[in-house]
C-alpha cells in the first residue's frame, strides 16, 4: 500500500496516480478534509474516515502536501482543548514519524527550510552562492545588491522584486527592518532543477533575452515565452548539490540556480515542497511516472 | 570555438521537398528549405560555426550567416561558448506518455443506445477514458440532452463533444438550458443548419457551439486532411510521432453497437450487447493500428507535415499493405503532395476514384462538389 498525503484536485497526484492504476498498485489518497485516527492496534493502524490501514502494510509514502494530523474536537474549555492538543501533538508527531520509516518522498517535518542556514551549508558544500548580507539600514549605495525577504523561500517579494536595477529603493517599511541583501547575479540562464533520492532533472530558463524579465523569469512574457529546455548538470555540481540536501535531510526539492555568462553555477535556493510539473512537463521528463516507479518498486 | 543549438524542443520534420520546424513550446510550425536542415544537422552534430563556414567555403558564407541570423532572431537556436556548454543540452526525449487503456472515445448513438449510455459510460470511465465524442443523427430536444448529460455525474469524464441535427428550437435559450447544471460539455456540433458559424464558449454558454450547413448523417464525412486541422500541439506532436495520431488509445462504437477502434472503420470486436468494452480491448487485433505512425505510411514519411497532421486508417488510398496486412496507404482524403508542395482536391483525382467507389462515398463527394 502506497500512503499519498495530498489536496483535492491537485494536478500532480492525479497523474502519478493515474500510472499506479494503471500498475495495478494499491495506494491511498488522504486529503487535508479526511478525519485521522491512529491506534496502536496490530503494530499501528491508520483509520482514514472509515478505512482501516495496517502500517505494516504501507511500503511508500509520498508527503505530497500535508501529513499526518489530528482534527481535535474544540469543546470550547480552554484548558481541555489545550490538553488535548499537546496530547494530539504528540501523536501525530510519532505517527509521521513512523511513516517516514518506509520509502518515502518528502517528510513531514521537512516542509520549510530556513533560508540562511540553506545558504550556509551550500557554501559549506562548495556551492557558489551570491554574496549577502544582513543589516538593518544599508546605507552603501551599491545598485548591484537587490533586497529579499529574509524568511522562506520569498526569493522575489512582489513589491521588493519589482526593483528595476540598477535603482534600489527600500520601502520605508522596510528601512528600519532586518534585511537580507543579496548581490545580483549577471545570468546567462537559469536553472530549476528537481530533485529525488539522489537523481537530478534539471531544466534551463533563457530569459535574458527578454530585458523585462532579467531579474524574474516568473514575470511572464506571453508573446515570447523563455526558452525552456533540458539540461544536464556538471556532475561536480550534481555532488555539491547532493551533499547540500543530504545535510538539509531532504530527499526531495526543487533547487534554483544561475549559470552565470561565465558558465559559473550558482546557487540561489531550495524549495522542499518540490513542485515538479514546471520542469517535468516542458521537458517532457514525465516525473510524474518516475515518482509512480519509485513508490511501486 | 562557437557552437549553435537548436532549442531541444523544436522538432525539425524534415520532408523530401521541403521541411517544417515543430516549435513544440511555442506550439506552431514553420517551413524552411532543406539547404538548412543540412545546416541544422551539421550544427548539431557538434560542428563549430567556424567549422561550419570553412566547410561550405567562402561563396555560402553569406547564405548561412542568414540562416543563422533567421534562427537566433526567431529564438530558434543559440550561441554555446564551448563544446563542454553545448553538451550540457541533451537532446528532449521525444516519448509519448500517459496513463490510462484509453483516452478517448466515439459513440454513433442510436435511439437503443441513448437508453443504455449509462452502461457504456460506466465501462468508459472504468477503463478511465477522459473524452468522448458523442455522435446523434437526429435532432435532440432540450430533455434528451440533458438526460444524456446528466449520466456523466460520477464519472471522470471530463471532455464531452456532441454531434447532432439542427431544429427550430435550438437558440440562445436552449444553450443557456444546457449550462444549468455542471457538465463535462465542452462542444457542441449542430449539422443541418441553416448557417455555418463557430461561437467559441464564453460566460454565458460554457461550450463551443458550432452550425455547419453540412449534413451529417454517417461517419463517412470524418478523416478530411487539410492544413485548418494542422495542429501543433506539444503532446499530440509526441504522440503522433509515436503512435497512430488518430486511433491510439481510442475506442469507437456504430450505431449498431459494434465495437471498433473507429466507428467508420470495418473489423468489429463485439457488440456492445454481448461484449465488454474491456474484452474488445484485449483482443489482439484491436490495438493493431495503434503502433502505425506517419513514418510507416506511404507518401505521408515523405511528408513535412507528418507529426501535426492526422491520421485515417478508415479511408485511405487503397494502395499498399504491409507484411503483417496492414494497410499503410496515405489517407484518401488528403489533397496535398509532398513531392511537388502542391494542394488539390482530393476526391477528383483519376487514382482515388476506386477507393471513393469502395468505401461508397460518392454522394459526399458530389455533395461536397
Ligand atoms: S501527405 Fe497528407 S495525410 Fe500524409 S502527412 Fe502529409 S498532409 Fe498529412
Amino acid at each position: 500500500m502506497i500512503l499519498i498525503f495530498s489536496e483535492v484536485n491537485d494536478l500532480s497526484t492525479l497523474a502519478v496516480a493515474g500510472y499506479l492504476d494503471d500498475y495495478g498498485v494499491p495506494y491511498t489518497v488522504v486529503l487535508k478534509t479526511d478525519t485521522l485516527r491512529y491506534t496502536d492496534a496490530d503494530k499501528g493502524t491508520l483509520y482514514i474516515g472509515e478505512n482501516k490501514i495496517c502500517l505494516k502494510d504501507i511500503h511508500a509514502v509520498w508527503f505530497r502536501r500535508g501529513k499526518f494530523f489530528i482534527r481535535s474536537n474544540a469543546f470550547k474549555d480552554r484548558e481541555l482543548d489545550l490538553y488535548l492538543y499537546e496530547n494530539n501533538v504528540i501523536i501525530e508527531d510519532y505517527v509521521n514519524y513512523k511513516l517516514e520509516q518506509v520509502k518515502s518522498i518528502g517528510s513531514a517535518a521537512g516542509l520549510h527550510v530556513n533560508k540562511l542556514i540553506v545558504l550556509e551549508k551550500a557554501k559549506a558544500c562548495g556551492l557558489t552562492v551570491p554574496d549577502y548580507c544582513l543589516e538593518h539600514d544599508f546605507q552603501q549605495q551599491d545598485a548591484t545588491y537587490i533586497v529579499k525577504g529574509v524568511n522562506g523561500n520569498t526569493h522575489f517579494n512582489s513589491d521588493q522584486l519589482r526593483i528595476i536595477l540598477p535603482v534600489v529603493k527600500l520601502n520605508d517599511s522596510h528601512s528600519s527592518g532586518l534585511s537580507f541583501f543579496q548581490r545580483y547575479t549577471e545570468k546567462k540562464y537559469e536553472l530549476r532543477i528537481f530533485y529525488l533520492h539522489g537523481r537530478f532533472w534539471s531544466m534551463a530558463i533563457f530569459s535574458q533575452n527578454d530585458p523585462q524579465t532579467t531579474t524574474d523569469f516568473r514575470k511572464y512574457n506571453k508573446e515570447r515565452p523563455n526558452r525552456n529546455i533540458p539540461y544536464t548538470l556538471p556532475t561536480a555540481i550534481e555532488a555539491k548539490l547532493t551533499c547540500l540536501m543530504e545535510s538539509l535531510s531532504l530527499n526531495t526539492g526543487s533547487i534554483d540556480m544561475i549559470v552565470t555568462p561565465s558558465l559559473e553555477h550558482v546557487f540561489l535556493e531550495v524549495n522542499p515542497v518540490g513542485q515538479f510539473g514546471m520542469v517535468s512537463l516542458p521537458c517532457n521528463y514525465n516525473l510524474e511516472k518516475e515518482i509512480a516507479d519509485f513508490l511501486k518498486s | 570555438m562557437t557552437y549553435f543549438k537548436l532549442f531541444t524542443n523544436c522538432i525539425v520534420s524534415k520532408g523530401i521537398a521541403r521541411s517544417l520546424i515543430c516549435d513544440l513550446q511555442r506550439q506552431s510550425s514553420t517551413l524552411i528549405p532543406n539547404d538548412l536542415v543540412a545546416i541544422i544537422t551539421e550544427l548539431d552534430s557538434a560542428t563549430s560555426v567556424e567549422d561550419l563556414f570553412r566547410q561550405y567555403g567562402a561563396e555560402n558564407r553569406e547564405t548561412i550567416s542568414e540562416y543563422l541570423a533567421y534562427l537566433t532572431e526567431n529564438e530558434y537556436g543559440f550561441y554555446c561558448e564551448s563544446l563542454e556548454e553545448f553538451n550540457r543540452f541533451p537532446p528532449m526525449s521525444t516519448a509519448f506518455s500517459g496513463s490510462g487503456k484509453i483516452t478517448n472515445a466515439v459513440i454513433e448513438v442510436s435511439e437503443d443506445m441513448e437508453r443504455n449510455l449509462g452502461t457504456i459510460l460506466e465501462q468508459l470511465n472504468g477503463l478511465r477514458c477522459t473524452s468522448l465524442v458523442l455522435m446523434f443523427y437526429r435532432p435532440m430536444d432540450i430533455d434528451g440532452l440533458q438526460s444524456v448529460l446528466e449520466r456523466f455525474d460520477g464519472t471522470e469524464i471530463s471532455s464531452v463533444e456532441i454531434v447532432t441535427a439542427y431544429h427550430e428550437a435550438v437558440g440562445a435559450d436552449f444553450l443557456k438550458n444546457l449550462n444549468a447544471r455542471l457538465t463535462p460539455l465542452t462542444s457542441i456540433l449542430f449539422y443541418n443548419a441553416p448557417f455555418d458559424r463557430t461561437d467559441p464558449w464564453d460566460r454565458n454558454i460554457y461550450f463551443d457551439v458550432r452550425f455547419s450547413r453540412s449534413n451529417i448523417h454517417s461517419f463517412k464525412h470524418c478523416g478530411i486532411v487539410s492544413a485548418a486541422y494542422f495542429d501543433t500541439n506539444f503532446p499530440k506532436v509526441l504522440e503522433a510521432m509515436n503512435h497512430n495520431s488518430c486511433l491510439h488509445k481510442k475506442i469507437g462504437i456504430d450505431i449498431h453497437g459494434n465495437i471498433k477502434n473507429c466507428p467508420a472503420m470495418e473489423t468489429s470486436f463485439g457488440n456492445i450487447r454481448e461484449t465488454k468494452l474491456a474484452e474488445a480491448l484485449e483482443h489482439p487485433g484491436f490495438k493493431q493500428y495503434w503502433g502505425l505512425t506517419k513514418d510507416d505510411i506511404a507518401v505521408c514519411r515523405d511528408c513535412e507535415y507528418r507529426y501535426i497532421c492526422t491520421d485515417c486508417r478508415a479511408y485511405t488510398g487503397r494502395t499498399h499493405i504491409d507484411t503483417g496486412g496492414l494497410d499503410t496507404s496515405k489517407p484518401l482524403k488528403c489533397g496535398y503532395d509532398p513531392y511537388t508542395n502542391e494542394w488539390a482536391e482530393w476526391s477528383v483525382h483519376p487514382l482515388r476514384q476506386e477507393a471513393i467507389r469502395y468505401y461508397g462515398l460518392e454522394e459526399l463527394v458530389r455533395n461536397n462538389e
